[in-house]
């Protein structure tokens, strides 16, 4: 019974949660996307939830001072942290800007239709895959 | 004490809905054909592994509309808590005006 407590903990901890924070569409040119090619891309960066990097270090740390420390820095950081966001911080803020050259790619005929961007969230513990994932139809 | 527990029972199993996004792109004159569609999903303790039930959104919008333009189209994306921590559905929904091609 212990063992399948800890396997299931283990894969809930493994398997990331989804969070989908902004969806979007575009106008849609029906015959393009009925008759036109699916295309996505998606585009990713690592992002890191610095409440539960504290907590884990809190965890490594038996003395109190180490935790007041520890929380300290946390409070200061937070401070930085302030105003409307989704999902958790990222140390790369380009990381969108290779879309358009991704769009031009998948559909070299310039024919899109049925766009729709999505902004999500693969949720793991500490970090997390910030995704900025773009669908459309090319029409050929 | 009852009376607590059924209060806090009651309030729990109102469902309550947030908005968390909505969009729209540019409005057409003519608006006498709308259409609709949505994509959901109905999530436990909030398991949900990924966001597929929002990609045939726009192939439902188009299959409406199949010799035209959609314009005006207004996009949501909202939560639906049925019980909190325990079951909440997840609802992407677009409606727009079904245009002619010039």
């Amino acid at each position: 019974m212990k063992n399948l407590i800890y396997i299931i903990a283990i894969s809930t901890l493994v398997s990331g949660c989804a969070f989908l924070h902004q969806y979007q569409l575009g106008s849609i040119d029906s015959e393009t996307v009925i008759k036109g090619q699916r295309f996505e891309i998606l585009v990713s960066e690592t992002g890191v939830n610095l409440q539960e990097t504290a907590d884990t270090a809190k965890l490594f740390t038996q003395n109190r001072e180490s935790h007041k420390q520890v929380q300290q820095v946390q409070d200061v950081i937070s401070l930085f942290q302030m105003g409307p966001r989704t999902g958790n911080m990222v140390f790369n803020e380009k990381y969108a800007d290779s879309i358009m050259r991704a769009i031009q790619l998948k559909c070299p005929s310039g024919r899109i239709s049925g766009m729709s961007s999505i902004r999500e969230t693969a949720k793991y513990p500490v970090v997390s895959g910030e995704i900025v994932r773009i669908t459309g139809y090319c029409g050929g | 004490m009852k009376k607590l527990i059924l209060v806090a029972l009651t309030l729990a199993s109102i469902s309550c809905t947030h908005l968390q996004s909505v969009s729209t792109s540019s409005v057409p004159a003519a608006r006498s054909k709308p259409v609709a569609a949505e994509g959901s999903r109905f999530m436990f303790m909030f398991f949900n592994f990924d966001n597929k039930y929002v990609d045939n959104v726009v192939m439902d919008l188009a299959r409406q509309c199949p010799n035209g333009r959609i314009e005006g189209i207004l996009t949501k994306y909202e939560t639906v808590t049925y019980f909190p921590l325990i079951a909440y559905r997840l609802q992407a929904s677009a409606q727009g005006y079904c245009v002619a091609k010039n």
